[in-house]
């Protein structure tokens, strides 16, 4: 071995020794898994903890630093290489999924992994991978998930109908969803909302009927877990369609990345599907 | 099996083009076909429940809708495909037919009648639900729409 070859070998094991002992974890996993870094690098986990979205509900809670367990657990601006690569001897061994996803995925107030447990998709030999990653040549590290652009319309769906009852007209909606897990994923201030609209005869909405999926906490009941299923479908009835001079029903199935109400300033939505119907002209 | 369609309602949903390939009266594999979709819930197939009330809120086909006895009014959302139609064993051909036409006109092709109605359906261990555990009220409810998960025990907001 040539004297350079031998002194960078040298300096990359210092390096990597020194990575190992704490600061410059991620730095010297790049030096040598170059695409692999670059991938994760693309994903939403490597910005956990700098996302305009996680920081406003930082602040809001006080900068708590017990939100950065799982949003920074090495520090930085998200999630690193050794946080999810545990295990002293490198090369380390194959991540343990889900049970790496697990130890933030299913912490309290999110059930993502143990619905996935429970789920057909597992029954089916589906793993976390199998959708959350954009694999390019074998690698599996550019992590996706709803803040993807479009990944959320390959989600969910609906399916309306009106059917004339006794009380008149009424829009079932039944929504189904493709996710191996609950819906939403994440934690609990995420939700998904059904809008439906009655719109006049130039499309502006006259009412409106909301229906929230999520966690939900009742000042006498404590939590309730109102997310959407896995291989369930989800079934809203609306009645009234008619009022207010309505001639047309939009529903929209809508995500919500951040916490609160549906129209607070600060919402951030992403529609994952969108059913228009025209009432007869007949009807009142 | 209280029911088996009458043989002059199979007879004309086969003459009009809808035979077991595409829909109509489901045969025994059919019914495995359908009950591994409601049971994977794939989207692929749509269920109406035509019976009364009652009968649909004390048990369904899960993801069933109830749309009601009769086809008068009925919109679908034009978005098509397989349709499963859950009806008493009872129901009339005339009602069925009737269906059959008006679902066609939304687009939904096959069209899937169970041979028994939904005694049928039970007898082949059909997965069956009360459609309360999956349904939802819009608004109806107040409840506090949490923070996020760092705020579990500081829920800020009262909703509505």
């Amino acid at each position: 071995m040539k004297w350079g070859t031998w002194l960078a070998a040298a300096l990359s094991g210092l390096i990597w020794n020194s990575a190992l002992a704490g600061e410059g974890v991620q730095s010297s996993c790049e030096g040598c898994h170059i695409e692999a870094a670059a991938a994760f690098g693309r994903s939403a986990m490597s910005r956990a903890a700098s996302t305009s979205t996680f920081l406003a509900e930082w602040k809001h809670k006080g900068e708590d630093k017990a939100c950065l367990a799982c949003h920074a657990p090495s520090g930085g601006a998200g999630v690193q290489c050794r946080d999810c690569h545990v295990g002293s001897d490198h090369p380390f061994s194959k991540l343990d999924v889900p049970n790496v996803c697990a130890s933030c995925h299913d912490a309290p107030g999110e059930l993502t992994v143990r619905s996935f447990l429970r789920s057909e998709a597992l029954k089916d030999g589906y793993g976390c991978l199998d959708c959350h990653t954009e694999s390019r040549g074998g690698d599996v590290h550019d992590i996706t998930g709803p803040s993807r652009a479009e990944f959320l319309t390959r989600v969910g769906r609906l399916r309306v109908s009106v059917a004339t009852g006794p009380q008149g007209d009424v829009a079932v909606v039944s929504i189904s969803h493709s996710a191996g897990h609950a819906l939403p994923g994440g934690t609990s201030g995420r939700a998904v909302w059904l809008v439906v609209e009655g719109l006049d005869d130039v499309g502006v909405a006259v009412w409106r009927a909301l229906t929230r999926f999520g966690w939900e906490y009742a000042s006498d009941g404590g939590w309730t877990d109102k997310t959407l299923k896995p291989n369930r479908t989800a079934i809203v009835e609306i009645g009234d369609l008619h009022r207010a001079g309505a001639r047309k029903l939009r529903t929209s199935l809508v995500y919500q990345f951040t916490a609160g109400e549906y129209d607070a300033p600060e919402a951030v939505h992403e529609q994952m599907d969108q059913v228009e119907i025209s009432f007869p002209s007949t009807k009142p | 099996m209280k029911y088996a369609l009458p043989l002059a309602v199979m007879v004309m949903m086969f003459s009009a083009g809808i035979g077991v390939a595409g829909g109509g009266v489901a045969t025994l594999s059919e019914f495995g076909f359908l009950i591994e979709q409601v049971k994977k819930n794939t989207g692929e197939v749509y269920v109406i429940d035509l019976r009364d009330r009652a009968a649909y809120l004390s048990g369904t086909v899960p993801g069933a809708v109830h749309v009601g006895p009769s086809p008068d009014g009925y919109i679908g959302d034009g978005r098509g495909g397989a349709v499963l139609v859950i009806a008493d064993g009872d129901t009339s051909a005339d009602i069925l037919e009737a269906w059959h036409d008006r679902l066609v006109t939304f687009g939904h092709d096959p069209i899937y009648f169970l041979e028994g109605g939904f005694a049928s359906w039970v007898n082949h261990d059909g997965p069956v639900k009360s459609p309360v555990d999956t349904s939802a009220v819009p608004g109806k409810f107040p409840f506090i729409i949490p923070r996020g998960l760092c705020e579990m025990n500081t829920p800020a907001k009262v909703y509505p």
